[in-house]
């Protein structure tokens, strides 16, 4: 995120489930990144491995269509503007599931 | 399609009923058919006089009324299910629904019947037995009084093993608790509206199924085909093919508390600290031994469970489903697995409705906590949110109605109303609410406010579009609920009158139920005709309600989730906008104050 003109990281906290946690064999990582979606997945990716394949769609620049993505609780499909990540948010990453 | 076994208890007289081919069409099967027999039912009991305001659920004078539907047991995909309806719940005095799959269903159909209605009630306890076209009523004095366990071996054992399925009540039936359920092949229920209490009080312990008949397919080569294309989607969707066999329904428990709508502590709070502690994940890595799958289901979301050592121990079980790690977790402030897991074992064994039993302990929990139950009730019981151990014991005491069991066994309304505190039940329409705090998802708020048999979450299913759909509507605008929650519940009705799993649909929508009902049926059904079945089935059942008195003040919800606002966390502020929805819901119904108007009555040839 920008502060004064500056750059500046923010940490945020990355919570996987179900297939996801058994695929990258992790729970619970934070993440560095400028605030940005694109920044994040890369930081992702670099503590994951192959979390940014299989959540980032590269061409609409957007998490992929089948992954419910939550930042504070709230599903990013449903935000109107860009996602901005801020220091000590909360990312909860789920595949496609359901119940009832 | 089209032969019911008709059994009058009272005079102990089994005959053949066979409705007319347009009736099979206007209702399906299932849930439709039952209703429309229903229907004829009331209006005889009217005609001779019954006020139906008045009728006692328990009285002989209730009919029950168990269908399948045109699928099940044809290899449509997740066909093993069949329904059972009643005129009145004990629990919510307004119609009785409830749902389930295992392999009675089917069995009941290989035994050359599509369904069992029961009138009357027989002085001393009976079973009934329908073996290959043949049926009978037994003596059930031998296993009267024995758990759904001990009653499915017995009568396995005498009338063929592998070769039979039996559904049955359990103790908590025979003891008339309001919410009783009956339960099919050990573990499968249909769960809610105390349609096992309406068994007991008939004196009706179980039917025993099987044979060898055929279920009729009217085109089979065209039937193949649309199976095989049908079986394809459900096995390539994410859901259906991956998600739900790989965790089954609890993996629903973290991202509905991550939404914040995990009603917590009898809906006190939306989100559950311990969420983690009791989630799918927690069941797959610590006690699930393998799955189970119903009749024909390629899914096979089941779960078999656990719990090798220590005071919860149990050998083998099933389950728990999300909905009852909810209701005897976290709205009781539970957060040991070990403990929902015994518990929901001996709600199985004892035959309870797992969601209703759970949400009224978490009800008398809070009346506990606001010192409305007094300890001499409780005669040591330690009634409070977070105790698991005394979550358990709440469990037996209901079935057997000991000390506090009696009061727990009326459900969550009788409950609060008795101490004083009616706004504490988590209920609509008397029947208590499942796991998902609506406040956060508003579609869900005017699904559990007008879903006819009260307080249920998959009569309009609004969850899938709201939280699991990959891009879904947002859950806290009411903008175009109304609409959503309609045509969900008109498409449930054709899903529960077909008598296929709901979770299908993640797969399969209504043009691929057409192509297959008609192939199965002969009938050439189009998607719109479908979807109006779909609309006089749920107006027919508002129809008997609006008969027995029940009309649009209780489409409702409590206060707490009227004026409160959630406290805490994503959904925090918010409040269920029913006031918003309603209008414009009873606007699309055709309805006037929830009673169906004459002009879309004459319009579905109700």
């Amino acid at each position: 995120m920008m502060l004064n003109g500056c750059y500046v990281m923010v940490k945020v906290k990355v919570r996987f489930y179900a297939s996801l946690r058994d695929k990258y064999k992790v729970k619970e990582v934070e993440v560095d990144c400028d605030g940005g979606l694109e920044s994040f997945m890369d930081s992702l990716d670099s503590k994951v491995k192959g979390a940014r394949r299989d959540l980032f769609d590269n061409e609409k620049k957007s998490v992929k269509e089948n992954m419910i993505f939550l930042l504070n609780g709230i599903n990013v499909k449903n935000m109107k503007e860009p996602i901005k990540f801020k220091d000590g948010d909360l990312v909860s990453i789920f595949p496609p599931i359901a119940g009832g | 399609m089209g032969r019911f076994l008709d059994v009058n208890l009272t005079k102990g007289k089994l005959s053949d009923y066979a409705p007319k081919e347009n009736i099979l069409r206007m209702f399906l099967g299932g849930k439709g058919l039952a209703l429309s027999i229903i229907m004829e039912h009331a209006r005889n009991l009217a005609k001779k006089g019954v006020n139906l305001a008045e009728l006692d659920p328990f009285s002989p004078d209730n009919v029950l009324v168990f269908a399948t539907g045109p699928a099940t047991g044809t290899g449509f995909p997740s066909s093993g299910r069949y329904h059972v309806m009643a005129l009145k719940s004990p629990l919510t005095g307004s119609v009785a629904s409830a749902n389930s799959g295992g392999e009675w269903g089917p069995y009941l159909k290989f035994a050359g019947y599509d369904g069992v209605i029961i009138r009357g009630a027989a002085e001393k306890p009976v079973y009934i037995s329908i073996m290959d076209g043949k049926a009978e009523l037994r003596d059930a004095s031998r296993i009267w009084g024995r758990n759904t366990f001990d009653t499915t071996t017995m009568l396995k054992e005498e009338h063929g093993k592998g070769d039979v399925s039996v559904a049955c009540i359990g103790p908590a039936g025979e003891n008339l608790v309001r919410f009783a359920n009956i339960i099919n092949d050990e573990h499968r229920a249909a769960g809610r509206t105390g349609v096992g209490a309406i068994m007991g009080s008939k004196k009706l312990k179980a039917i025993v199924a099987g044979g060898s008949q055929r279920v009729t397919i009217a085109k089979p080569e065209d039937f193949k085909r649309e199976q095989k294309d049908a079986l394809k989607k459900v096995k390539e969707n994410s859901i259906t093919g991956q998600g739900l066999p790989t965790y089954g329904t609890a993996i629903l428990v973290n991202i509905i508390d991550a939404h914040g709508i995990f009603p917590t502590r009898n809906f006190q709070e939306s989100v559950f600290p311990e969420a983690e502690a009791i989630s799918g994940e927690k069941l797959a890595e610590k006690y699930l031994t393998k799955r189970r799958a119903c009749w024909g289901c390629p899914i096979g979301c089941g779960r078999v469970s656990r719990v090798p050592s220590g005071p919860f121990a149990v050998e083998y079980t099933e389950g728990p489903e999300y909905e009852s790690v909810w209701a005897l977790g976290a709205d009781c402030g539970v957060k040991e697995l070990d403990a929902i897991i015994k518990a929901n074992h001996l709600c199985d064994e004892l035959g309870l409705d797992t969601i209703s039993m759970g949400a009224t302990i978490a009800c008398a929990m809070e009346l506990v906590q606001r010192k409305k139950i007094g300890a001499e009730r409780l005669q040591g019981l330690k009634l409070e949110f977070g105790n698991a151990a005394a979550m358990v014991e709440a469990v037996w005491r209901t079935a057997y109605r000991v000390g506090i069991g009696a009061d727990l066994a009326e459900g969550s309304k009788r409950l609060a109303e008795k101490y004083g505190a009616p706004e504490l039940s988590m209920s609509v329409k008397k029947l208590e609410m499942p796991a998902y705090d609506p406040r956060g998802v508003q579609g869900m708020t005017l699904n559990y406010a007008t879903a006819n048999r009260g307080g249920c979450h998959v009569s309009g299913y609004a969850i899938a579009s709201e939280v699991l759909a990959p891009q879904p509507v947002d859950r806290f605008t009411t903008e175009g609920k109304a609409q959503l929650v309609k045509t969900l519940q008109d498409f449930t009705c054709i899903v529960n009158s077909a008598c296929v799993c709901l979770f299908v649909t993640f797969a399969l929508g209504p043009s691929d139920f057409a192509k297959l009902l008609s192939t199965i049926t002969g009938w050439d059904l189009t998607e719109n005709e479908l979807l109006k079945t779909g609309e006089r089935i749920y107006n027919i059942e508002r129809q008997i309600m609006n008969m027995i008195g029940i009309d649009g003040k209780e489409d409702t919800l409590p206060p707490r989730l009227l004026k409160e606002k959630i406290r805490d966390g994503p959904a925090k502020g918010h409040v269920s906008k029913l006031d918003a929805m309603l209008p414009e819901y009873y606007e699309l119904r055709g309805w006037a104050n929830g009673v169906p108007k004459e002009e879309k009555l004459k319009e579905l040839g109700l």
